[in-house]
């Protein structure tokens, strides 16, 4: 019991000013996820009725011709790019609404919980922005080799 | 009476009840990791875009966020383009240096049990959400206001 007690003195505490700090981060997190998300929703709306009108077929034809044989193919490729932003903008949210009950209650659980969607939102978007990198540096290496 | 003061000290202290376990510094230095991750790759994607829009190519991705979000810039005109992409190199540096900020002391702040440097990452990850914020409130006010501008042009035109 007593070595309990001075594990958890020993251990990082959560202060009055993390706490506040935390508190306003989330804030704006929230903020960004649910216009990120309401954002999405519209996205996909628009995908939808513009691939039901052929709209996008036609625009994505003068990009690259053919692919009006595709519409399966471009719609699963949409809903892929929606899904991956999806479970970003999820993941904001989770972060946000989480580690706020968490400090409101005063749970470890919850808190934790929040933490590991931010990871997890970190980790998507450390991705993305290594695939981005790549990207960028085939652009770069067009630039030589034309 | 004497006593009291550390007590109260004490109790602000702890006024937040969470620790951060042996399991929360795991996934906090994680999350720092991917983030200076993000950070790194979106400094060098600026480089990179400046360099290929500088000599002369047409088409460029632009980085925004760490990642590419698809925003693809074709330029008529190559001063405008040069300067806009200054500007989102500008804008982008400055968010992307806030999360640098947040994981290079969070993650010190972790190793080091430093609840002090914890707190000025998440301060640094606050600035990085509110300007992120700011910007979008600034996006879509001149998109509704490019609506608005549209629906009484089209008003007039009839």
């Amino acid at each position: 019991m007593e070595e309990n007690v001075q594990e958890s003195m020993l251990e990082m505490h959560l202060d009055y000013d993390g706490g506040n700090i935390l508190k306003e981060t989330v804030r704006w997190s929230r903020f960004l996820s649910v216009v990120g998300l309401i954002g999405l929703g519209v996205c996909l709306l628009v995908t939808v009725l513009m691939l039901m009108g052929g709209a996008l077929l036609t625009a994505f034809s003068q990009v690259m011709p053919g692919i009006e044989g595709f519409a399966g193919v471009l719609l699963i490729f949409c809903l892929f790019v929606f899904g991956i932003v999806g479970i970003l903008v999820w993941m904001l949210y989770r972060f946000s609404t989480l580690i706020r009950r968490g400090i409101e209650m005063q749970d470890q659980a919850i808190f934790n919980q929040g933490m590991k969607s931010l990871k997890i939102y970190f980790l998507i978007s450390g991705i993305f922005a290594i695939l981005g990198l790549l990207i960028n540096l085939i652009s770069l290496t067009s630039l030589f080799h034309p | 009476m004497e006593n009291q003061q550390p007590e109260i000290i004490n109790q602000l202290d702890n006024f937040f009840n969470i620790s951060f376990d042996a399991n929360m510094r795991a996934q906090i230095k994680q999350v720092a990791l991917w983030a200076k991750i993000c950070a790194l790759c979106a400094f060098a994607g600026y480089v990179v875009t400046l360099v290929v829009v500088i000599f002369g190519q047409r088409d460029y991705s632009l980085e925004a966020e760490g990642f590419s979000v698809g925003a693809f810039l074709r330029s008529g005109n190559a001063g405008g383009s040069i300067v806009g992409v200054l500007v989102s190199a500008l804008v982008g540096g400055i968010i992307n240096y806030f999360l640098y900020r947040f994981a290079a002391a969070t993650g010190r702040g972790v190793e080091s049990m430093d609840t002090l440097k914890v707190n000025e990452g998440f301060n640094s990850l606050r600035i990085y959400f509110k300007i992120f914020g700011i910007i979008l409130i600034l996006s879509l006010s001149l998109v509704a206001l490019g609506i608005l501008v549209a629906i009484v042009a089209f008003g007039i035109g009839r």
